[in-house]
């Protein structure tokens, strides 16, 4: 599965970096890297089994610190 | 990624864009149970001055997105920021709809199939047709619009038979604040996240009618929804409120001459094109947010890595049925209230006090010059 995934943006990146480079879209090019590598270390950690706090979770925390919510 | 968008099509966008959210029907059940149906025409009722509002800063604002009315209304540091927290909210609606596709494929479909496939192949998908454009995903929304409307006659008509009207008896049983709850679920939720259609402006040159089309989509959405709650209340009675998918476990009684059974497919196939809809609508507005926040000219290569993103936030969204549940009843009306409630009430009121308003784009100024006589 890692090496799916490895694959998958490997080939992204070899298709889009050459295509943004040639066209001389810098800005383009450094914020495909950037979202690439967070999509990539974010999938590596979930095959990892590292566990990452869901968002539903997170915002179920603030709004309970804050009191906002429906009751049960 | 820039084509027309003609307020014709808009229309039936909006139609699909809100049946998107016809699953969180079936948590509004287990709120007001058999009283649903007068939530969702509450809830059509409330979102309309709302609607209006939206409608209002489009024309206010001719051609410019939620971002850039953000940063004319707010100023460039302000304006950004409620910018960020608007693209944070799509995404996260993004990622919750990819999340609700997925689980209801393995929860009814392919119960034996993991997660990550039906994630990865809908994000695909979806973002091919954000590759192609909106206006292609608008032509889409009309198919998808019609199929609705079939299936929900078709579904309707099958059902006459197995419909009790005393399903729908007691009125108003249950406490007040449930009423409230649910209402507030049904307005914000499927209704006012058509507020991430105001970033699709710039590509509407011609918004005259900008209000009829959401008004009318909005109503015909409405109705559809209307339809399909008293279907199935009036077939599945007091276990509305306990099945897990009402639409389904309704579609399963049809039995025609022991011919036309087991066509809860159908209900499968309605569901996947909604959901196909509003997740590309959202993917390419939280698309389109990004590369404005990024001052990017173009965000074409940011889709596979976007997507990869919100495939892992959808994967880890939420730990179990029982808190997804509690969210959804609970939790999700008070995340929407922000983005569809507060900050357009607030930029209607911030423009209305500095007289903020944009010249219109310059075709329509000129169909409006009258010619010398």
């Amino acid at each position: 599965m890692a090496l799916l995934i490895i694959a998958f943006f490997s080939l992204c990146a070899l298709i889009e970096i050459p295509r943004l480079a040639r066209a001389k879209r810098t800005k383009e090019l450094v914020w495909f890297c950037v979202f690439s590598a967070i999509g990539l270390t974010l999938f590596m950690l979930l095959l990892a089994s590292v566990k990452i706090p869901g968002p539903i979770k997170v915002i179920m925390g603030w709004l309970d610190w804050i009191g906002l919510h429906y009751p049960a | 990624m820039n084509d027309e968008l003609k307020t014709s099509q808009l229309t039936p966008l909006t139609i699909s864009f809100i049946l998107g959210s016809a699953l969180l029907i079936t948590m509004v059940d287990g709120i007001t149970a058999h009283d649903t149906w007068m939530v969702v025409i509450a809830g059509f009722v409330l979102c309309l001055p709302f609607l209006l509002i939206y409608a209002h800063l489009a024309k206010r604002f001719p051609g410019k997105s939620l971002i850039e009315m953000n940063d004319v209304i707010f100023g460039k540091v302000v304006g950004k920021i409620v910018s960020a927290i608007y693209v944070a909210y799509f995404f996260l609606l993004l990622t919750f709809n990819i999340n609700d596709a997925a689980g209801f494929y393995v929860g009814y479909v392919m119960p034996d199939t993991p997660d990550m496939a039906f994630l990865i192949i809908f994000t695909l998908v979806c973002a091919f047709a954000v590759h192609r454009g909106l206006v292609a995903i608008a032509k889409v929304s009309l198919a998808t619009t019609a199929l609705a409307v079939t299936v929900v006659a078709l579904t309707t008509l099958m059902l006459i038979g197995n419909m009790d009207s005393s399903n729908l008896l007691p009125l108003f049983d249950k406490p007040l604040i449930r009423y409230v709850q649910a209402t507030q679920i049904v307005v914000e939720l499927p209704f006012l996240e058509i507020v991430s259609l105001l970033m699709v402006m710039p590509l509407i040159k011609d918004n005259r009618k900008l209000t009829r089309s959401w008004i009318t989509g909005a109503a015909v959405a409405a109705v559809l929804m209307l339809a399909i709650v008293l279907r199935n209340t009036l077939v599945l009675g007091g276990a509305s409120n306990i099945l897990g998918e009402n639409s389904f476990e309704a579609i399963r009684l049809i039995n025609i001459g022991e011919f036309l059974t087991r066509i809860e497919l159908l209900i499968a196939i309605n569901y996947t094109t909604f959901f196909f809809i509003k997740i590309s609508v959202l993917y390419y507005v939280t698309l389109n947010g990004i590369s404005q926040l990024l001052r990017l000219e173009r965000a074409n290569a940011l889709i596979l890595p976007l997507g990869s993103i919100a495939v892992v936030f959808a994967y880890i969204k939420v730990d179990s049925a029982v808190i997804h549940a509690i969210w959804g009843a609970q939790y999700a009306p008070v995340f929407s209230f922000p983005c569809t409630v507060f900050f357009p009430l607030l930029m209607l009121i911030v423009a209305a006090l500095r007289k903020l308003r944009t010249p219109p784009p310059d075709a329509l100024r000129q169909q409006e010059i009258k010619p010398e006589p």
